[in-house]
């Protein structure tokens, strides 16, 4: 690149960080943009240098776009580096955004790529006062796919009742939104989320549906993410990995190929106490030949990997 | 004396041969030589001596003195049984090549070899067609004819020859030469050239029945025949047994990490004291592992030799960029590799969902090495391929190409499920060295747990303020480095290790149920997950996402792991661990762009392997 050129470019992405901050004030908005809105001017005043930094590295999605070897780039791990001071140059971009396109990734994948980083790095920041943002984006008509799956999982990781509540009733629509609510319902640790994954299983929804809902089980009872600080609903531990575990040992039997293996995945992520006595008293009620399908699970369960 | 006429000809209806004459095709054969006219007394019964040779016993040369040449001509099998090439290289690089899908589509690319004409590409290629002769019979009477030919679903897929003066010459009809009354009394020469690889074993097998057919020309009376069964070479894909020749990386434009990766590696192989090419593609696309995937066929030649062309499959990446472009822009690499003895193949199948054309990826098509496992073996190893789940038809691996993979025969397939990964590649959790024991190889298996345990135990030990990736950034020049301590307390990893360890452990015990693979056998090769979108990915250098060099030496990715006692840990523990088979490692920096961007070493190169020594016609296939 020539000095000359790069110049160029910074000029070009702060007079767009300058031309998102003059669009937010013409749009009508709910109280909670306005709050969001006061929290951006905050944060502008404070520390301009993070939305040059976050515009700059906006601007680079284009090239990691091109270089990507999966289908989407992945451009969460690097958002989420850029620290928590880059909170709020994303949330503008999610809830304001700019109408002058040249502040955008050009490639369309690039710009799905960015989306996706922004709402999952924010999401990692856990602020509740973005849950009327996660949730807006997961009920808009418009949103592609991948975005409700991060939307999701944002809106899942403020681990609060009300956002599980909100999943747990998004859950229940078929499509690509309710497909989403149902993959982050296990990531608010909540047992009123896991109790509302296990009747999900409990009901016998097609195979595809079950794999996510076992892998949903897994993450809501995960042991090795129990164990670490962040947890907020303590209390909850040994609910959630019991009730997790008991719908899981109570499908079991009932699953074949890719379904039997995530169901047997995720009882191993919750590795929850009751787990052997609960494939025990499975394996008391069952037939001969099922029973060697249990004895296979205790081996597995006894050899798990996450111990 | 002439000999007597094969056992094992047999009389059929004139139709065929008479069809075959009566269709207008001349024979091209040399009839001037003196004597060939000559009128013969249409005298005693008509027992000719119908014999078609080809290369069964597989020495590399058509003999008429040798019995083992005939027997079983007619079957094919381990032991015996001819072989031809599909003629798909470029011997005179005539094939026209550019980038720009606006001057040459995919299509065209992919049109172009030495077998869609019918002429003989000068000498070299006259060394990828398998040979045939008939037995001369000298007392044929006037009015004999013959024919060679292929019949059935081989009929469309082959081109035979019939040498005339110096010359090997192709009639009007690819599958069919005639021959005249002198071509029969004196024998003539043939070559046959396959059309195509298999690419679809409902559509044809492999096999084709060549049959030399000798009769009067009279439809009335019946024709006498010989059949010799052949078969197309397969496709075999290289496995990490044999050591590497040609290493080929991307050199895009505007990128200093991978300039610097590019230039490093380049010194190891330099330091390495083998002889190596070093090849540099200048395409926009990091990943050689994934956009072609060279591999080899071959057909007996004297010697005990093996004649062998190259073969570079494009990856069946389905991007839908325009009509001339279809596919993933930097496969056609493959065709740019296109030349004498190296042919490039493409197949796809249009309309498969964005979202699965990471599984097509050849970073997901690795080759478990020769192994052999309750008397049955695999001389050539097995693919082992990454599948998205039972439950998603539409999240697997471009149907065609699996199809035409599979019916190469030689390397059944061993699937596992890598849909859990951000980028679904086998290439990201196992990798396979040769090693000294019984086996001859070892597995190499990500192992998160043991990571964890690991960073752990440094953490016990006083050390949870160790960094990781010192120095290093992020893709926005943010700092990368991060303390043991932190990395323990961070629910995301920590989760995201956990499905991958647990998934792992799933596609491990698919590998140990197809192999017998013992836990001595298995290194455990330690690193955390995180997340990344709806799947995990390496979170810190995929050390085993390597690149094997010889059965002594891999390149491998700095893992940037925290410096204890003056020591990388994770390069101590990985180093100890490949030195136990002698395996020594070489180090290189992959952080940026490669590991940044979801891949390692592994995925930023390709290699071109020796042909192993093994031939593929002894593996029972």
């Amino acid at each position: 690149m020539t000095r000359g050129w790069s110049r160029g470019l910074g000029l070009a992405v702060l007079l767009a960080a300058l031309g998102a901050q003059a669009t937010e004030a013409t749009s009508p908005q709910p109280a909670w943009k306005g709050l969001l809105q006061e929290q951006i001017a905050r944060a502008r005043r404070t520390q301009p240098q993070a939305f040059l930094r976050f515009t700059i590295a906006a601007s680079r999605v284009d090239a990691l776009d091109a270089k990507k070897q999966a289908t989407l780039a992945a451009t969460a791990p690097g958002l989420r580096a850029l620290g928590p001071e880059a909170l709020w140059p994303m949330v503008e971009r999610l809830a304001f955004p700019a109408q002058d396109k040249a502040s955008l990734p050009m490639r369309e994948s690039a710009r799905l790529a960015l989306t996706v980083g922004m709402v999952e790095a924010a999401g990692a920041l856990r602020d509740v006062r973005l849950a009327p943002l996660w949730q807006e984006m997961l009920e808009a008509q418009d949103t592609p796919p991948p975005v409700l799956h991060a939307a999701a999982g944002a809106l899942a990781r403020l681990e609060t009742l009300s956002a599980a509540n909100t999943l747990i009733a998004l859950s229940r629509q078929e499509g690509p939104r309710g497909e989403a609510a149902l993959d982050a319902l296990g990531l608010c640790r909540r047992l009123v989320a896991t109790r509302a994954l296990a009747d999900a299983l409990e009901a016998r929804p097609d195979r595809e549906r079950m794999r996510h809902i076992a892998r949903a089980l897994g993450d809501a009872g995960s042991v090795w993410a129990w164990k670490t600080s962040g947890v907020k609903a303590r209390a909850e531990e040994g609910a959630v990995r019991r009730v997790a575990a008991e719908a899981l040992v109570r499908v079991y039997l009932k699953t074949d190929g890719d379904v039997r293996r995530a169901v047997s995945n995720a009882l191993l992520r919750v590795d929850a106490p009751e787990t052997p006595a609960l494939i025990d008293a499975a394996r008391a009620r069952a037939e001969p030949p099922q029973q060697a399908e249990l004895d296979a699970l205790s081996e597995r369960l006894r050899r798990n990997p996450l111990r | 004396m002439p000999p007597p006429p094969p056992s094992r000809a047999r009389r059929f209806p004139a139709l065929p041969l008479v069809l075959a004459l009566a269709s207008g095709c001349v024979p091209t054969a040399d009839d001037t030589r003196p004597g060939s006219g000559a009128q013969d007394p249409l005298e005693g019964p008509f027992q000719p001596v119908v014999d078609l040779r080809a290369d069964v016993n597989r020495n590399g040369i058509v003999e008429f003195d040798d019995p083992s040449e005939d027997e079983g001509e007619d079957t094919w099998t381990a032991e015996r049984g001819a072989i031809f090439l599909a003629n798909i290289d470029d011997d005179e690089r005539a094939c026209p090549f550019s980038m720009d899908p606006d001057r040459i589509s995919d299509a065209e690319l992919a049109q172009c070899n030495d077998a869609a004409d019918d002429v003989v590409n000068g000498e070299a290629d006259l060394e990828d067609l398998a040979r045939l002769r008939t037995a001369p019979w000298r007392e044929a009477p006037v009015g004999t004819v013959g024919s060679v030919s292929v019949s059935g679903a081989a009929a469309s897929k082959v081109r035979l020859f019939k040498r005339v003066r110096n010359e090997f010459v192709s009639g009007a009809f690819p599958d069919t030469v005639f021959l005249t009354t002198a071509e029969v009394r004196r024998g003539v020469e043939l070559a046959i050239e396959g059309r195509d690889i298999v690419r679809d074993l409902d559509e044809w097998d492999g096999f084709a029945d060549v049959v030399l057919t000798i009769g009067r020309n009279n439809p009335h009376d019946p024709v006498f025949t010989d059949t010799v069964r052949m078969r197309v070479a397969p496709v075999v894909l290289f496995h990490h047994l044999t050591p590497a020749w040609n290493v080929f990386v991307s050199k895009p434009l505007g990128s200093t990490g991978s300039t610097e990766f590019r230039q490093e590696l380049g010194g190891v192989l330099a330091s390495s004291g083998e002889r190596m090419v070093y090849s540099e593609f200048a395409v926009d696309d990091l990943w050689p592992q994934d956009y072609f995937e060279p591999a080899y066929m071959s057909m007996p030649a004297p010697g005990g030799r093996q004649h062998v062309i190259q073969v570079n499959y494009r990856g069946p990446h389905y991007y839908n960029t325009s009509e001339n472009a279809p596919l993933r822009a930097a496969g056609r690499i493959a065709f740019w590799l296109r030349g004498p003895d190296s042919a490039a193949v493409q197949q796809y199948q249009p309309g498969t969902s964005m979202a699965s054309q990471t599984l097509n990826s050849f970073g997901n098509t690795e080759v478990i090495p020769p192994y052999e496992k309750d008397g049955v073996r695999y001389p050539l190893g097995r693919m082992f391929r990454g599948r998205g789940p039972d439950t998603r038809p539409d999240y697997q691996p471009d149907p065609s190409f699996t199809k035409l993979l599979e019916a190469q025969g030689m390397q059944p397939p061993v699937y596992v499920d890598t849909s859990w990964l951000f980028v679904d590649h086998v290439d990201e959790t196992f990798s396979f060295l040769p090693a000294p024991t019984p086996r001859g190889w070892i597995a190499l298996v990500a192992d998160p747990a043991l990571a964890r345990r690991m960073l752990q135990e440094a953490q016990a030990r006083g050390h949870g303020d160790a960094k990781l990736f010192e120095g290093l950034t992020w893709s926005y020049s943010v700092p990368a480095e991060t303390r043991i301590a932190e990395v323990l307390d961070n629910p995301g990893l920590m989760d995201a290790s956990a499905v991958a360890a647990l998934e792992i452990d799933a596609q491990l015990a698919i590998l140990q149920e197809a192999t017998g693979l013992t836990e001595e056998e298995i290194v455990r090769v330690p690193f955390l997950f995180q997340n990344a979108m709806e799947g995990v990915t390496a979170y810190q250098p995929a050390t085993l996402n390597l690149l094997s060099l010889t059965p002594t030496q891999v390149v491998a990715p700095d893992p940037h792991g925290p410096i204890i006692d003056g020591k990388d840990m994770f390069k101590v523990q990985f180093e100890q661990a490949l030195g136990a088979y002698g395996i020594r490692v070489h180090w290189v920096d992959a952080w940026d762009p490669f590991h940044l961007l979801q891949g390692d070493v592994h995925c930023a190169t390709q290699s071109a392997r020796r042909v192993p020594d093994v031939k593929w016609w002894e593996g029972g296939r």
